[in-house]
């Protein structure tokens, strides 16, 4: 047999080695030419702010075997830089004629996870242009910064205390900046400049990872378009109230947008604004074309929409005495017969293009057609880590979600239910069912005291229409005004009944959604935070803590291995959202900043001489009232003010810092219930009486008067509530172990049910002895983190011991090797407290293999060549166990296993000898031990699970007898 | 002291888990991050362990060339080529790495896997016979559940895929759930002696 | 008794348990490679997912989404499951979605697209999309992400593409629209997406699990939290029985497959003998041929056992 082994081993050892050879690229060669891609061309993408080109090229056939493309970018032919890649799928190949790649967006530019040298690509010839990725060297990047638009985003606290003081003199001009090392960069990040050339290339890679040769490099030009349209306007009259109400479905293409605004045109005017939109889109694909319409409609609402979040696409406007007055836009309009106007709606963007979307004709109706928004409210969740702030409205929402039959009579139903609860109203008590057949016949009624999502409902007959009528009972209320309606009906196509249209009072609940808009002190749009059905009753709005900065960088310092930001920053908006309360990194360029602008008015007003055309005139007008502004603003506001008083870099950054983030973490929220077609109902901003606390010192309350009121700052909680039966249960638990111990201790005989698995283990071991054979141990298969681990390896420690004792070796293969040095410690320890050092081998304890099932064809092995007399099995095992003991079984080991495994008990009690199922293995240690201190806690763990045991019954009970306070007192988690 | 400072740092960590899954402070949330953190720092350095464990054993075999010693050459030389290939030609697919992971790898676990097809027949046959009352309800349960999974059940009778599902959903389940809370609680009793310093045997025998 | 039956008996008492691997091998075996027709009884949570994926026929503005937390090891039960609700939506002219969640899952996806769009006339990013390999730890972000909108949640498919651009993304927003999610999974993650996109949007939640799973998965169930579930190979060979019946069923009265109903499942048996189904149709039944004579042989060996044990016995008596 031994050398049969020998002769196996050398033959199995070939073979693997042999098969190794075998997926070694052949080095034949190949036409390397037709792996060239063909077609290959880079398009503007439409709608889009001159940042984004799509490359299409014909991919090569399935035969090539292409695991990869990879797309190389530069501004020069001559160095193109690895840019991205796309994935193939070799066996498939590509199903369509064109592959696409979209540059488009920000993406990654230069981070950590960079190389730290540029290298030239594998495997291309020497004159190759092809790169690999940008590096972290800034000698080879800092010049690629002015190619591209790049945005630093940078984590807040990095930007504000890592930074270091640059100052950089150009043509006699110093200039300060804020450099910042690459690690303090949660990304650089790049986006293509409109108008300038790109040169890209395409290589194809085979499965054997070999680099095909590139294609001929071809240039793109991104290309700054006008605003993608709006794909439709809603435009409503409110007759009685004289407000006009607008709604829009966004356009998907959001990044570029600044200006929303709303214009009327008169019906008779049509040809000529037309012929004006004509003109514009004639300017936008033509620069030298000249327009010379102006256009016809009347502008009558306008707001800023640059933020990059989901922004309102509602808006009402109100016309007071026939007029529309705005003086923050200088709209004063005068508004005629409505039925005389179209609506049209314009998006602007950054480069000046106006995008006007198709026209749209009021729908004249009367206020009491619109939905309502009632009894709404906003609060701080509780039990968090003050990250949300929940939202909610009305009453709870009980609804049919799906009806089966539970027989072939089709006269026993199954019909499931959904409750939709709130914050205020979180606790349902009972919900009513009455249930009725198409002729109105009541069929049953139905209490659900306790609520598991389904009704089972017995017919007379079959039916095709039942009728549900239902109410919700929940704490603090009954329910009584709210009857929600809901018929099942039979559905031909599905040969079931289902659930129909869900109605509140006679009111269909979800032909209306609600939208909840927030908005900060750091800017004045309101974004989107949720959009929900009609039947919702609530939300909770995230208010993250994570605080980034975003920064243009365009400059760098090679020497310093610095990339340059701007050291300016906006703490906060003032309260009217109008101005940007703007600072700098340091004390001293912030003192400069009047200066500044004080130079910056001396030159306007100067330049108002030269200019002519009024828009000129007016250009500058605006500079000078923002500069003033922001001169009055420095001036006068009590946070530069305070600011000022600092003298530490530290200090002043510090109270900046938290005026940032209370100003960034309180929003306000406003509602809105629509059809999604204009009808909707437009709340005011929540306010409430109630001032909320602050983590901070209150004296942050001067300059936030609002907080608390109608702007809601999360607070974190200290303990969550939810969990405190888990806090009662663990010091019950704590407190019957120290019991139990001190009457362990007070010598008192504690009875303890035996368990013949752990009699037997000293027999087992006894067993091993007399035939000299070894002894196989194998904790579990998962991590130190388990405690069923942790309980095998304290039963390794007592059988070593008796092991060492009798001088029977014991072996014990680790799967996990965290666990191996804690394993082989227990063993050595036992050894040396059984007084055998001398027999301690180190090499007993041994690490196999992570692999799961490798893992058991080493323990098999070992059980068949060792011929092991006892086996044992203690700790976590997956599907792997039987596979183990029918093996043991087979070579005639006794063998004991231990698991917390449910599924595999099974496995274990067919197999082996003895079996300590669940808790045992617990328990083992301190039957093993025999000390106070661990009998003590086993007679506790008896008593805790009588009381829960007790709990179990109690509950059953009170249940059936629809008292559900017990079920409610625990948390559903 | 060698076996003081460990009982310090397991206590204290410990308990401040405890209270962290009580405390959804942020001050609690970050420092459990913060852990998290060089969890997944610190634990690659014990995968060196492993491998140094895998040397020792089967070096000292190879060295005394204790019988079957030819099988810890293939271990060694698979482990060591099996990192060479990884190291040299990446892991991508369509490396050599990779075609050792799906041509070898794959199919040896799967063959083991679908050992239990086997043992499982044997097993039950072993093991599902009348000795006693008990044993006579686990024997025709298991029938029954077998019979339920399969069209003959059906055709037998329509009660069979029924009592097939009652058995597995409510006695089964009602044992399951039994054997569930015993582990809930000795596994919260193990980790309170750890806690408390009782259970000491991980550090290394008695005290 | 005769001498020769007790002694037969005596023997079976203690076979060698290679014997009993060897009639196991061939019981699995000859049934593979020797396809025979045997009954499919169709049950409930399997034909509920049926019902509500054949309730989207050629409904534009609704679409299901097929997740895969698998890989290739658990693929014999699972992966005709995927390959048959697949075909179901080719058929029937139903958006399908796709993500994974593990790296060696995103094979199995296109191999399942692959296998099953073969035989049909349908593009990607027009009739199915394919979100491909997400990290299991993004899941969180995306699977709540998907209930405001699928484009931003998910923004580019396996290929590159941004999702947004994509035809098939027409009038497909949120989970209104994205109705039905199936997670095909040797685990229980479908409890992620009832936390996830059922209890907070109200999608409805169907899962895929092997049959060792399938106890774990069945408290779900029974509250309704998943609103059907495919249990293991049989729940695979109760679709593939029912597509063949509705779906892909041909007649002047129903060009494009027949509604589903009880009735007509009852009636109707497809031979898997011949070629009228594509083998890559009929896998699962073929599985479960073989699985039904491995649990007829085990049932036969255990009540051989017993009859043995009570022979022996009284002998021994």
């Amino acid at each position: 047999m031994k050398l049969n082994y020998a002769k196996a081993g050398l033959i199995l050892f070939l073979m693997v080695f042999g098969f190794l050879l075998a997926p070694i690229p052949s080095h034949a060669a190949v036409d390397t030419s037709s792996y060239i891609v063909e077609n290959l061309k880079a398009d503007d993408i439409p709608d889009d702010d001159g940042s984004g080109l799509v490359l299409s090229w014909k991919p090569l056939p399935k035969e090539k075997r292409i695991i990869e493309y990879r797309i190389y970018r530069g501004v020069t032919s001559d160095s193109l830089f690895y840019h991205g890649k796309v994935d193939v799928n070799v066996k498939t190949g590509v199903a369509g004629d064109v592959m696409y790649y979209y540059d488009s967006g920000y993406n990654r530019f230069v981070d950590l996870q960079s190389p730290g040298k540029l290298k030239k690509e594998k495997q291309q010839p020497d004159d190759s242009p092809l790169f690999g990725r940008l590096p972290r060297d800034l000698e080879v990047t800092g010049p690629q910064l002015t190619n591209y638009r790049i945005l630093g985003v940078i984590p807040e606290k990095d930007f504000l205390y890592k930074n270091t003081k640059v100052e950089i003199t150009e043509d006699e001009d110093t200039k300060v900046y804020a450099g910042l090392k690459l690690r303090h960069f949660l990304y650089l990040l790049k986006k293509l400049r409109a108008e300038k050339e790109y040169y890209y290339t395409v290589i194809a890679v085979t499965e054997s990872r070999k680099y095909m040769p590139h294609a001929e490099p071809i240039i793109g030009i991104p290309i700054d378009n006008s605003p993608e349209k709006i794909r439709q306007l809603f435009s409503v009259y409110v007759e009685d109230k004289s407000r006009m109400q607008f709604e829009w479905i966004r356009s998907l293409f959001t990044a570029d947008q600044t200006n929303h605004s709303l214009y009327l045109v008169k019906k008779n005017n049509l040809d000529e604004f037309n012929n004006y939109v004509e003109e514009q889109k004639q300017a936008e694909i033509d620069p030298e074309f000249e327009t010379s319409l102006e256009n016809p409609a009347q502008l009558i609402y306008q707001r800023y929409c640059g933020y990059p979040y989901t922004p309102d696409n509602t808006v009402a406007v109100d016309i007071i005495d026939g007029k529309i007055i705005n003086d923050k836009r200088d709209i004063n309009v005068e508004v005629g017969n409505i039925e005389d106007y179209f609506a049209v709606f314009s998006l602007q963007d950054r480069a000046g293009y106006e995008t006007f979307s198709s026209l749209s004709t009021f729908d004249i109706v009367n206020s009491s057609t619109l939905p309502t928004i009632s009894d709404w409210n906003v609060k701080d969740r509780k039990n968090d880590k003050g990250d949300y702030n929940a939202i909610y409205w009305e009453k709870p929402t009980v609804f049919l979600t799906n009806c089966t039959y539970l027989n072939d009579d089709k006269t026993k139903i199954l019909v499931n239910y959904d409750i939709y609860k709130n914050v205020k109203y979180d606790k349902i008590k009972n919900v009513y069912f009455n249930i009725s057949d198409e002729s109105g016949k009541e069929i049953t009624t139905i209490n659900e005291f306790y609520q598991d999502s389904k009704l089972k409902i017995t017919l007379e007959k079959p039916s095709n229409r039942i009728s549900f009528e239902m109410r919700v009972v929940a704490n603090g209320d009954t329910g009584e005004d709210q009857i929600y309606t809901q018929d099942l009906i039979f559905s031909e196509d599905v040969k079931s009944l289902q659930p129909g249209i869900l109605y509140l009072n006679g009111e269909e609940v979800n032909k209306y959604t609600y939208s909840i808009y927030k908005n900060n002190y750091s800017n004045e749009e309101w974004r989107l935070s949720k959009n929900t059905i009609g039947a919702q009753r609530g939300i909770v709005d995230n208010v993250s803590y994570r605080s980034i900065t975003y920064k243009g960088v365009s400059k760098f310092d090679a020497e310093k291995g610095l990339f340059l930001v701007t050291p300016t920053f906006q703490v906060r908006m003032d309260d009217e959202l109008e101005n940007q309360i703007m600072t700098n990194l340091y004390a001293e360029e912030a003192a400069k900043s009047i200066d500044t602008y004080n130079e910056e008015i001396a030159n306007y007003t100067a330049s108002k001489d030269t200019l002519e055309t009024e828009a000129e005139l007016a250009n500058a007008d605006d500079a000078i009232e923002f500069y003033q502004a922001q001169i009055d603003l420095t001036e006068s506001n009590p946070i530069l003010q305070k600011a000022a008083t600092f003298k530490s870099y530290k200090a002043r950054i510090k109270f900046l810092e938290k005026v940032k983030t209370i100003a960034g973490r309180s929003f306000k929220y406003k509602m809105v219930k629509t059809d999604g077609k204009a009808h909707f109902a437009l709340s005011e901003v929540y306010y409430t009486e109630e001032v909320g606390k602050l983590p901070f010192d209150e004296s942050a309350r001067e300059t936030f008067t609002t907080l608390g009121m109608d702007h809601f700052y999360p607070l974190p909680n200290w303990f969550q509530a939810d969990k405190l039966p888990a806090l009662i249960a663990t010091f019950i638990f704590g407190f019957m172990v120290f019991f139990m111990i001190r009457k362990a201790k007070s010598g008192k005989e504690l009875y303890i049910r035996p368990i013949a698995g752990i009699d037997e283990i000293d027999n087992a071991i006894g067993r091993a002895t007399e035939m000299g054979k070894p002894i196989l141990f194998v904790p579990g298969l998962s991590g130190i983190s388990d405690v069923a681990t942790l309980a095998g390896l304290s039963i390794l420690g007592r059988v070593a011991k008796k092991a060492a004792e009798y001088d029977t070796k014991i072996l014990v293969p680790v799967r996990d090797y965290i666990v191996l040095p804690i394993a082989q410690e227990v063993v050595k320890e036992a050894h040396y407290e059984a007084g055998r050092p001398d027999s301690h081998d180190k090499n007993s304890v041994f690490f196999i293999t992570t692999a799961q099932f490798a893992f058991v064809a080493g323990v098999n092995g070992i059980m068949i060549r060792e011929k092991t007399a006892t086996n044992f099995y203690m700790g976590m095992f997956f599907a792997e166990s039987l596979i183990m003991t029918e093996t043991g079984s087979t070579t005639g080991a006794i063998q004991i296993a231990g698991t917390d495994a449910v599924t595999q008990i099974p496995f274990f009690i067919t197999t082996c000898d003895y079996t300590l199922i669940g808790e045992e293995l617990y328990a083992a240690s301190a039957y093993l031990a025999r000390e106070p201190l661990q009998l003590g806690t086993l007679k506790a763990v008896d008593y805790t699970k009588f009381i829960i045991l007790a709990f179990v019954i109690i509950g059953t009970i009170f249940s059936t007898v629809h008292a559900t306070f017990l079920i409610n007192a625990f948390p559903t988690k | 002291m060698k076996r003081q400072i460990p009982l310090i740092i397991i206590i204290t960590m410990g308990f401040m888990f405890v209270a962290h899954s009580f405390i959804p402070h942020k001050v609690s949330a970050d420092f459990f991050d913060w852990f998290q953190d060089w969890v997944k720092a610190v634990s690659p350095f014990a995968v060196s362990l492993g491998i140094m464990s895998l040397f020792m054993v089967h070096g000292t075999k190879i060295k005394r060339k204790v019988p079957n010693w030819q099988y810890s050459v293939i271990t060694l030389s698979g482990l060591i080529f099996t990192a060479l290939a990884g190291f040299i030609w990446g892991t991508h697919v369509g490396t050599p790495y990779m075609w050792l992971f799906e041509n070898v790898q794959m199919p040896m676990s799967a063959t083991m896997f679908a050992l239990l097809a086997f043992y499982i027949a044997s097993a039950a046959y072993k093991a599902f016979r009348a000795r006693s009352a008990e044993a006579t309800v686990l024997l025709i349960a298991a029938v029954i559940v077998m019979l339920g999974q399969v069209p003959l059940g059906a055709m037998i009778s329509k009660w069979i895929p029924e009592a097939s599902t009652w058995i597995l959903n409510v006695p089964n389940l009602a044992a399951k759930r039994a054997i569930m809370i015993g582990v809930g609680l000795g596994i919260t009793a193990t980790s309170l002696k750890i806690l408390l310093g009782i259970e000491r045997t991980y550090l290394g025998g008695g005290d | 008794m005769n001498k020769n039956v007790i002694k037969f008996f005596d023997k079976i008492q203690n076979i060698d348990r290679r014997y009993i691997y060897i009639v196991v091998a061939f019981s699995i075996i000859i049934p593979l490679l020797i396809p025979f027709n045997s009954p499919t009884y169709v049950t409930k949570p399997t034909s509920d997912i049926y019902k509500k994926i054949d309730s989207f026929a050629g409904d534009k503005t609704k679409a299901i989404l097929m997740s895969f937390t698998h890989d290739a090891s658990t693929m014999p039960e699972l992966f005709p499951m995927e390959v048959s609700v697949l075909r179901h939506c080719f058929e029937r002219d139903i958006k399908v979605f796709m993500i994974c969640w593990l790296p060696a899952a995103a094979p199995l996806v296109d191999y399942a697209i692959n296998t099953a769009k073969e035989d049909f006339d349908v593009q990607a990013g027009v009739d199915y999309c394919n979100f491909g390999y997400k990290p299991w730890v993004l899941r969180l972000p995306i699977m709540l992400g998907m209930g405001d909108d699928v484009a931003k949640a998910v923004k580019t498919d396996s290929q590159g593409r941004k999702v947004e651009n994509l035809e098939i993304m027409k009038n497909i927003k949120n989970y209104d629209d994205l109705n039905l999610v199936i997670d095909f999974a040797a685990s229980s993650s479908a409890i992620q997406w009832i936390t996830y996109a059922r209890a907070r949007f109200g999608a409805n939640i169907a899962a895929g699990v092997t049959a060792v799973m399938v106890a774990d998965n069945y408290p779900y169930l029974h509250t309704g939290q998943l609103m059907g579930m495919f249990r293991g190979l049989k729940g695979a060979a109760e679709y593939e029985k029912m597509v063949d019946v509705f779906a892909a069923y041909e007649s002047e009265d129903h060009p494009n497959g027949r509604p589903f109903s009880k009735e007509i499942i009852k009636e109707t048996s497809v031979p898997i003998t011949g070629d009228t189904v594509p083998y890559k149709y009929k896998k699962a039944r073929i599985g479960m041929n073989a699985q039904s004579v491995a649990h007829i042989m085990m049932i036969f060996f255990i009540l051989l056992g017993n009859i043995g044990y009570f022979i022996t016995r009284k002998k021994e008596l």
